[in-house]
């Protein structure tokens, strides 16, 4: 809905009443999901560019030059709202817009991964969310032939009402065939192509952009439907028209449909638009002219042709059996001017639709639960044992391949490592690797948005340096509850201020993203808010195959070591809050210095080809990165505590617990033993050598816990699929 | 010589099974449904997987009444090799070229994983020198249970046309290795002249070293060891 002071704007900028068309058209553009009205503001925080960036923030896909004009393209956004009320459709339509933005830079879709956030899932509705996102996210990417390649999931309380999907998509484009988002030249042909235009996702961006209710179930004609079959062709016609140069200018339609993506590229290209409503190919009858203007029906993009290449344009196209119908011009005149049947319904400046919103103003407050003191009693269990399998068997921490395995993960034909990995890894046909992360932990958010920001994106650094992998840039998703509200406001700039002190710090671009707000609702008069979490999806490169390295033990009788020094502080761990329901109290700081260190030294020891293998320390803390090692080939590993830092003592909750950041496990050979240690001590890295992997399947923290391997595995195995299958 | 790939609109397979055989030196071509004359130029036509038309209404069915499907029988009756993977060997049975049928996973859930699969002792040339070896390979699909009623199977067995059964990594064919509920754990057959193989697990995607496994290519040597002779 339009605010009195935006309806304001709109009569005195236009010096008469607008009419129902126009106000839907400003309905659109100026919601929060469309206009990033609340946020864009902080938007000078991020580093956003670097040498080899050749797109960054503001079209579908940031695009990143690997080194010799192969461009990987990324985009990554939120389906939320559509996928708390619908969920299949919901995270199904949420993929094919992503895999449409980066299709409108002419990029050829490779990888998808998803973010996933549900209510705890002992919950019958968290189950049913869970069932039909991943049936939907499978049903479509599967069908597409695009192969979804990694992600994660959390699950939490504050998501039982707003779960949160969030799509990244990758792909891949040769410089020379770069199509842009915009509208240049006057006299081009806007063609509009793929499914007809129907009465779905009406309003999707205005649902999008406010809170959810009891009665937001009445909004389902809100949700748009996907049909997969329809978009793998949308996608193979596009590459073609790439391939061929034919476009000059491509978008795709999404929130906001139409009157979105003409007013998008005429304003990026300084240009105008008239445009024919009844040449819009449409799927119902009697539509209205504002419902042709903001319908979000799927699989549709909005192609600038030049008048010498329509004629081929439309051959291809013609090809695929696809619906096109070329709607109108592109003007100098710097207006979208619409005539329906001979009537013009829409006359307005594009920079007023576009950039014409008053700015709100909003406010901040710390929320007084950030202050709250954890105050905990060592020990805090008398049965560890039982503890370390109650921490397996959380949702969490547990296996999530009752996930990933209903998604195609080899199409393609270019999946190295796919989920289960600490990222995902693609070889491209020109030899090199890419890999790719996406994490973010609500909890430390929650906690501290600063720093659980910045170490968020820590953490999917250390995802792609414990592959073999150079970082190269990201793109975040930034889920948070009502801006309008002072503590959530407070949640969103704080955790931006992490997000861009992190990427000044390690020199790497955000290059695209997306924020949704709202992640609130109000049910039986209780306000319940999103834990906030800012996603980030990442990029590395492998140039050499030989630097690409494994995240589980490769053989017996090799030395366990940890770089990174633990802190022992247990707040936000998943231990405290999952077996002790325990969140509150200060987290681990973000220490840029240290995470430095430790990746450099990852780096260092993985190009003198020192290393067996490496996993990066996260969710569930030192005890939880062990075992996982240890899965994959069952081998043994036999560690000891005592040397985990060299200042104090710390208790054995805290030394197998805490989450602090810039922390690896590697492997090393009793051969290279000597050269590792003396590389991390003439770098002054902190270090402790644990142990050694071993020939008996048993994992045993000396003097303290042992496990047979099997028992922990089985756990850890059935953590999501023991409350889904039963 | 030249080789056919079969492109039904929702196909996604087409450019992985090109990759492996422009990889091996091969010519190859896409087929589109209507293609039939190109189609008999052919040497020998792969079936590649997807979801063809969306595999709306069943798995394969729609693509079953398109003129390249349907020239298939004529085609084939000329001794050329014809192999179906995925949602090929689901046209391959709709068709019937091939017996039994391919339904939902027992899981009634998509799977997708690295399997094992035991070779059969057959007298398809395509899977020549590859009796009980164990391949390592991937599976992705929705319809993959493999039915057909008990004497049929039986049938099968003694013609020596089961070409795949899931199985350990040791070989074992146990059902707990089973992924998707097939009868007798089949995961691939071939015709009674063992010109026609059809098999849900992928080849193509376990044909470079580093995904993990070339077990797949085999399949595809021998394909072209016999186009050679």
């Amino acid at each position: 809905m339009l605010t009195i002071e935006e309806l304001g704007k709109i009569r005195s900028e236009l010096e008469r009443e607008p009419n129902k068309g126009e106000l839907a058209v400003f309905e659109a553009m100026w919601s929060e999901h469309c206009s990033y009205k609340s946020s864009k503001r902080w938007f000078h925080l991020f580093k956003d560019n670097a040498s080899y960036v050749e797109l960054g923030i503001g079209e579908g896909a940031g695009l990143i030059n690997l080194g010799d004009d192969l461009l990987v393209g990324l985009g990554l956004e939120s389906h939320n709202h559509p996928s708390a009320i619908s969920p299949y459709d919901g995270a199904a339509t949420g993929v094919g817009g992503i895999i449409r933005d980066i299709l409108s830079q002419g990029c050829k879709p490779i990888a998808i991964l998803d973010s996933l956030r549900f209510g705890e899932l002992e919950s019958q509705h968290s189950q049913h969310l869970l069932e039909n996102v991943v049936r939907g996210i499978s049903f479509y990417g599967n069908c597409c032939g695009i192969p979804t390649v990694g992600g994660e999931v959390e699950f939490a309380k504050p998501f039982e009402n707003n779960c949160l999907v969030n799509a990244m998509c990758v792909g891949i484009i040769s410089k020379d065939k770069i199509v842009r988002s915009n509208a240049s030249k006057p006299g081009s042909f806007l063609v509009l192509y793929g499914a007809r235009t129907g009465r779905d996702g009406i309003h999707g961006v205005s649902f999008a952009s406010k809170d959810l209710s009891e009665k937001s179930e009445e909004e389902r004609p809100a949700v748009q439907i996907g049909d997969p079959l329809m978009e793998k062709i949308l996608i193979d016609a596009t590459l073609e028209l790439v391939d061929k140069e034919l476009l000059d200018g491509l978008q795709d339609l999404g929130g906001g449909g139409l009157s979105c993506a003409v007013s998008e590229m005429t304003h990026k290209g300084n240009t105008g638009a008239l445009i024919r409503l009844e040449d819009v190919p449409l799927r119902e009858k009697n539509m209205e002219v504002w419902e042709i203007l903001v319908s979000e029906s799927q699989e549709r993009m909005l192609a600038v042709v030049e008048p010498q290449k329509l004629e081929q344009v439309k051959e291809v196209l013609s090809k695929y059996d696809l619906n096109f119908a070329v709607i109108g011009e592109v003007t100098d005149n710097s207006h979208c001017i619409a005539y329906y049947k001979g009537n013009k319904v829409i006359d307005l400046p594009v920079e007023l639709i576009v950039d014409g919103f008053p700015e709100p103003e909003r406010k901040m407050e710390k929320p007084a639960y950030t202050s709250n003191k954890l105050d905990i009693e060592f020990p805090l269990t008398s049965d560890l044992r039982k503890d370390i399998l109650k921490l397996f068997s959380s949702p969490n921490i547990g296996n999530k391949s009752w996930i990933y395995q209903q998604y195609d993960q080899h199409v393609q034909t270019q999946t190295v490592f796919s989920a289960g990995y600490d990222a995902a890894v693609l070889r491209l046909d020109n030899g090199k690797y890419i890999a790719l992360s996406l994490d973010c932990n609500s909890f430390m958010v929650y906690l501290d948005p600063y720093n659980g920001t910045a170490n968020s994106a820590s953490e999917a650094l250390r995802n792609i340096i414990s592959v073999g992998a150079k970082p190269l840039a990201f793109v975040d998703c930034l889920n948070f509850g009502n801006p309008e509200k002072p503590e959530s406001y407070w949640q969103f700039v704080e955790s931006v201020k992490g997000l861009g002190q992190f990427s000044h710090d390690f020199d790497l671009p955000i290059v695209g993203g997306n924020v949704s707000f709202y992640n609130e609702s109000q049910i039986n008069g209780k306000n319940e808010r999103i834990n906030p979490s800012p996603t980030i999806g990442m990029l590395g490169l492998i140039d050499d195959p030989k630097l690409l390295l494994n995240n589980y033990f490769q053989s017996q009788e090799n030395y366990v070591i940890i770089i990174g020094e633990t802190d022992g502080n247990l707040g936000g761990s998943e231990y405290l809050r999952y077996n002790h329901g325990t969140l509150k109290g200060t987290i681990p700081l973000y220490n840029k210095e240290r995470e430095e260190e430790s990746m450099k030294a990852i780096q260092q020891l993985n190009e003198a080809s020192l290393l067996e293998s490496c996993h990066d320390l996260s969710n569930g803390g030192l005890i939880v990165s062990l075992a996982e090692m240890t899965f994959e080939r069952n081998i043994g590993v036999k560690v000891s505590l005592d040397n985990l830092v060299d200042t104090k003592k710390l208790t054995n909750e805290e030394s197998l617990f805490s989450e602090s950041p810039s922390r690896y496990l590697i492997e090393v050979t009793p051969n290279n033993h000597d050269k590792v240690t003396q590389i991390l001590q003439k770098n002054n890295v902190f270090y402790s050598v644990l142990g050694k992997t071993q020939k008996d399947s048993s994992l045993e923290i000396e003097k303290v816990v042992s496990f047979e391997i099997d028992e922990l595995r089985k756990t850890w195995e059935r953590a999501i699929s023991k409350k889904m299958d039963g | 010589m030249r080789i056919g790939i079969t492109k039904f609109p929702g196909t996604n397979n087409e450019l992985d099974v090109k990759r492996v055989l422009s990889g091996l030196g091969i010519k190859n071509e896409l087929i589109y449904p209507d293609d039939v004359k190109k189609m008999d130029e052919m040497d020998a036509l792969i079936l590649a997987g997807g979801f063809s038309y969306g595999d709306y209404l069943r798995p394969g069915i729609i693509a079953a009444q398109t003129p390249v499907i349907e020239n298939l029988h004529d085609y084939s009756n000329s001794e050329r090799f014809v192999i179906g993977i995925c949602n090929g060997f689901q046209m391959l049975c709709e068709t019937s070229l091939l017996p039994g049928i391919l339904s939902t996973n027992t899981s009634t859930k998509f799977i997708s994983k690295w399997v094992n699969i035991k070779t059969g002792i057959t007298s398809s040339p395509l899977l020549k020198g590859m009796e009980n070896r164990i391949l390592k390979i991937p599976i992705a699909h929705f319809e993959g249970r493999y039915y057909d009623k008990d004497e049929e199977i039986t049938k099968l067995a003694n013609k020596n046309q089961i070409a795949f059964k899931y199985c350990r990594e040791d070989g074992e064919i146990s059902l707990e290795e089973n992924p998707n509920g097939s009868v007798e754990n089949v995961a691939g057959i071939v015709n009674r002249k063992g010109n026609v193989l059809g098999m849900m697990p992928h080849p193509e995607r376990a044909s470079f070293q580093y995904l993990g496994s070339e077990d797949g290519k085999i399949i595809f040597e021998n394909l072209i060891g016999e186009l050679k002779c």
